[in-house]
């Protein structure tokens, strides 16, 4: 069975870009695709991987301790777990595609996809445009997301604005961006998969 | 076998010693026959082959602060290992200093390579853990020394202040001093006029090293005038990057600023000449992991007046390569100063000394031997 490989900042039941893995985890399955997510967590009772979905997506979490000065700073590092986890996943298991989530994951996503020869796609919830490009990072975060565009075969936008910002902040050919309104439209999604399937 | 190496600052980008200890021992570990690949900074991304060793330039980004801009040049840095590393097949990773900390952690989780990871000096010795960002590098230093699987580190007593600062485990963290290129200083092909420093009548008493209070400049200010009343023939020639104009005019308020010359940063073709024309060399630190100064120093037939603080307890034999003075004591720089300005027989002596000491000690071949047998260890706890 044709296996995805995503990565998250983290898994929690309301989160949006949460809701977004469970929902696209839920549509893959309807189509005979298992999903594999990898987010930062686990312990204190909360469990290191977790079947949801009737199996249809299995959480990973992968823990980190470590305290930073920035946000930015403490998501890099972080990533480097992302990366520990899904190099073991896709050693285990033959994927098909690997989605990132943002650039709180993209790194470990991006680099996962480069060493294994995985076909990538980014899922943009925003962009630091979109967010008000006001944080004393936001330009290194800017180039995080540029550079997980151009990584990647094909991105999704969430909304209109994200497309614009897609389109018109981060340069990122109108052809390659698959709109995905209000979570509901996955067609354009699913013709991917089903394309690199 | 194959080395990548990852620093930030490599030839001819230079600010601390770390380019060239990476450049040193890359040179010598080609020549034992390693592959060597090195990943740092560049204006521009480029792959260059400089005398076998395979440079990486890659560029960074606009980033509020050094912390930020090392994250984003690192993740650049795996990158490009995991687009190298399909042709190249490394064996070891080998990570510099706190800024290289997530590359090489990243490197190590995604290309499963053992990491080594050397430390060239702490931000607690440097400027003390006083706040967030300050802590943040003291975690990063941290972080590597737990995620690495051996720790080199280039002096012994900073060895022991490493030990006390990140408690690794024993087995795990290594003494490596750092080497001199004989051949700088042997086969020198440009020289300075002294007449740019100093009259040909007087000594001159060298200073090199960055204007850093750790490098202890302003204790030889303010040795410098009870010198000068012993030895009028004295003539302080400082010489390291950034800003000298706190020294400059404390020496002025002393009344010895034109004892002084303030040559900024000497390029290094430039510092064995530079060395050799001094009568003595003097290290005022009072915080150096190694101090490389004094074993150039001693390379080019110099003796060193020096701290007997870390490294340069060891890369300073007293009364035989050099002197050594208590840390930020002023009257103790006077005394081993104006001991070598008298007796410039005993001086040349001891820079003799200096010479066939570093030599026989501090060779790049010898290091890189070391260096090859901590490869050898991480390696082994991979099989």
């Amino acid at each position: 069975m044709p296996r995805i490989l995503i990565f998250a900042k983290e898994f929690n039941l309301g989160e949006p870009i949460s809701s977004f893995c469970e929902f696209f985890a839920f549509r893959m399955a309807e189509h005979g695709i298992e999903c594999d997510l990898v987010v930062f967590g686990g312990g204190d009772g909360i469990p290191y991987a977790e079947k949801r979905l009737a199996g249809a997506l299995t959480v990973y979490r992968a823990p980190f301790q470590m305290h930073a000065n920035t946000y930015f700073n403490w998501i890099l590092l972080m990533n480097n777990e992302l990366k520990r986890v899904g190099r073991r996943l896709a050693e285990e298991n033959e994927y098909v595609l690997v989605l990132a989530n943002d650039w709180t994951s993209a790194p470990a996503a991006s680099s996962i996809a480069a060493y294994f020869n995985i076909p990538l796609v980014t899922a943009m919830h925003s962009t630091e445009q979109n967010r008000g490009f006001s944080y004393e990072n936001s330009q290194p975060i800017s180039d995080l997301e540029w550079e997980a565009c151009y990584l990647s075969k094909r991105v999704v936008a969430m909304n209109a604005d994200c497309r614009n910002s897609l389109a018109f902040d981060l340069k990122v050919p109108s052809d390659k961006i698959i709109t995905v309104e209000g979570l509901f439209d996955y067609t354009g999604l699913i013709k991917e998969v089903a394309r690199q399937t | 076998m194959k080395d990548l190496m990852a620093t930030w600052e490599f030839p001819p980008y230079k600010v601390g010693g770390i380019a060239s200890h990476v450049n040193d021992l890359s040179l010598a570990l080609t020549k034992m026959g390693h592959e060597v690949h090195v990943l740092t900074y560049g204006d521009q991304s480029s792959d260059v082959e400089q005398s076998k060793v395979f440079v990486h330039r890659l560029s960074s980004t606009y980033a509020p602060n050094t912390i930020s801009w090392s994250m984003f040049l690192c993740q650049k840095m795996e990158k490009a290992a995991i687009r190298l590393h399909k042709e190249h097949h490394f064996d070891v990773v080998h990570a510099h200093d706190w800024m290289m900390v997530p590359a090489g952690v990243g490197i190590k989780k995604v290309l499963r390579l053992p990491m080594v990871f050397t430390l060239h000096s702490t931000e607690a010795g440097r400027s003390g853990v006083h706040d967030a960002y300050t802590k943040m590098i003291n975690d990063l230093e941290w972080y590597g020394t737990y995620e690495s699987d051996q720790i080199i580190t280039v002096g012994c007593d900073f060895c022991d202040e490493v030990k006390g600062l990140f408690h690794p485990p024993e087995g795990k963290i290594h003494y490596i001093p750092n080497g001199v290129d004989m051949k700088r200083f042997e086969d020198v092909k440009f020289f300075l006029d002294k007449a740019t420093f100093a009259s040909d009548w007087e000594k001159v008493v060298l200073f090199v090293g960055r204007m850093s209070h750790q490098k202890g400049l302003e204790f030889l200010v303010w040795a410098a005038p009870k010198i000068l009343r012993t030895h009028p023939e004295a003539k302080f020639v400082v010489s390291g990057g950034g800003d000298h104009s706190q020294y400059r005019s404390l020496a002025n308020q002393l009344g010895v600023g034109s004892k002084f010359y303030f040559a900024g940063y000497t390029p290094e073709h430039l510092l064995p000449s530079l060395y050799s024309m001094a009568t003595a060399t003097v290290a005022p630190s009072i915080y150096e992991p190694f101090g490389i100064v004094a074993l150039e120093s001693s390379a080019a037939h110099t003796p060193v007046v020096g701290s007997y603080v870390g490294g340069l307890k060891d890369t300073i034999v007293h009364e035989y390569t050099g002197l050594h003075t208590y840390p930020a004591h002023v009257q103790s720089i006077i005394d081993q100063t104006d001991r070598v300005l008298s007796d410039t027989s005993w001086a040349k002596w001891m820079g003799e000394n200096g010479h066939s000491w570093v030599s026989h000690n501090f060779t790049w071949d010898k290091i890189s031997r070391w260096t090859t047998g901590i490869y050898g260890k991480a390696l082994k706890l991979w099989e």
